[in-house]
């Protein structure tokens, strides 16, 4: 269904928005949670129904210019629920164990182990973001802007990775190559933390 | 013993700078990623019974009046202009004309007040408790909005009407001791004085 179609449904408090838009939106939102950010299923309803609940409530004091502002719309408003549902869902796990990246992975290269070493972000960074939503220690905003510098394929491949999208999806959703995709994935953390190192050294 | 889960600090790192990214007017969240979470394969979903209950609890949403409209459509079932209804109740304008829209929380009126607004215009407690939340769930969630950063054309598709700039402003300002009203506790207890008044 059209976007504007979907409006008018909510401007009239038509029964049938809310069907649509949990067809539409609602039910991809809410395994996208459960499946790639790891959220109980009540705490993904709850990201949902406060998703949709926002949209009957608001969309009719805006307008849209097109079907990408009125989905632009819709998931800032759910990546802010999914936002403070994340950080609530770390806040109360007590079972973690933060592990460095050059551990974690083994088979880096000696080059891009000693890259790693640089990566000081600790559990206590972490911990202070789940607390108070603020990212305060310098490396982690170094890496947003780190990000901004790598291409649109290795940014893309290094967040849809951190999002536990597998390497198969990756391929078919950027439409490349599947069999390269490891090798660039592991390339682009390498751009990125020389990036970061660079910042570091500075 | 149950095992450790195990995070990895550089994927951590990138999942926290896209949440915070995914809320910038400037993101590298792209059309991509929302194509990417709708078209993806997944293999859990909401129960049927979840869905139910999802969906019976936003159509009470929906179908229910706020505030602003209450008054609104009681206004226009009586013979009398706003004025008339602001000089009866001894309501500013001012305040009548944010009631309409939506941009005050109730409670910010002395009781006594609001109180000759509605017997003026005849709304029962029973609707005005449920249009005080409903419009309580709007100023909220459009001061939460106004946290967040559309696309870089955000001025041009917003509506003049009622959320300008100035009643965000009014809704975020925290220097003029409003926040200490602005909450459920306080609303609760403003809801019960008025039953009060009301049933005496």
């Amino acid at each position: 269904m059209d976007y504007l179609e979907i409006l008018d449904l909510v401007n009239r408090k038509d029964k049938k928005c809310l069907e649509i838009l949990y067809t539409t939106y609602g039910s991809k939102l809410f395994s996208y949670a459960v499946e790639k950010w790891s959220l109980s299923e009540d705490d993904a309803w709850a990201v949902v129904y406060q998703t949709l609940d926002t949209l009957i409530l608001k969309l009719s004091e805006y307008k849209f210019e097109s079907k990408n502002h009125f989905e632009n719309f819709i998931f800032k408003v759910f990546t802010n629920f999914l936002r403070q549902f994340y950080r609530s869902t770390r806040r109360q796990q007590s079972d973690i164990l933060f592990v460095s990246m050059d551990q974690y992975i083994p088979t880096y290269d000696e080059y891009t182990k000693n890259e790693l070493s640089v990566l000081e972000i600790e559990k206590k960074d972490f911990e202070e973001y789940y607390k108070s939503g603020k990212i305060k220690n310098p490396l982690l905003i170094e890496l947003q802007k780190g990000l901004e510098k790598l291409d649109d394929i290795e940014r893309s491949l290094l967040l849809l990775r951190a999002q536990n999208f597998s390497y198969a999806e990756i391929a078919e959703f950027l439409r490349i190559d599947n069999n390269q995709l490891k090798v660039r994935h592991h390339r682009a953390i390498k751009k990125l933390l020389k990036l970061l190192s660079n910042v570091k050294k500075q | 013993m149950e095992s450790l889960k195990t995070i990895n600090v550089l994927d951590e790192s990138l999942r926290l700078a896209w949440l915070e990214s995914s809320q910038e007017s400037d993101s590298f969240f792209s059309d991509l990623d929302l194509n990417i979470i709708l078209e993806s394969g997944y293999s859990s979903s909401m129960t049927l019974e979840k869905k139910r209950l999802l969906l019976e609890a936003l159509f009470s949403k929906l179908s229910s009046f706020s505030l602003g409209q209450l008054i609104t459509n009681s206004i226009q079932l009586t013979s009398l202009s706003d004025k008339e209804v602001a000089s009866q109740t001894n309501l500013p304008i001012s305040v009548l004309e944010e009631l309409k829209a939506d941009s005050i929380f109730p409670n910010n009126i002395p009781v006594i007040l609001f109180h000759n607004l509605l017997r003026l215009l005849g709304i029962p407690f029973k609707s005005v408790d449920q249009a005080a939340w409903k419009t309580f769930d709007i100023i909220k969630s459009r001061a939460f909005l106004s946290g967040i950063k559309f696309m870089n054309t955000e001025p041009a598709f917003r509506r003049k009407q009622n959320i300008s700039q100035e009643s965000l402003i009014k809704i975020n300002k925290s220097a003029d001791g409003r926040e200490l009203f602005e909450n459920e506790d306080s609303l609760k207890k403003y809801l019960n004085k008025l039953e009060n008044l009301m049933n005496n």
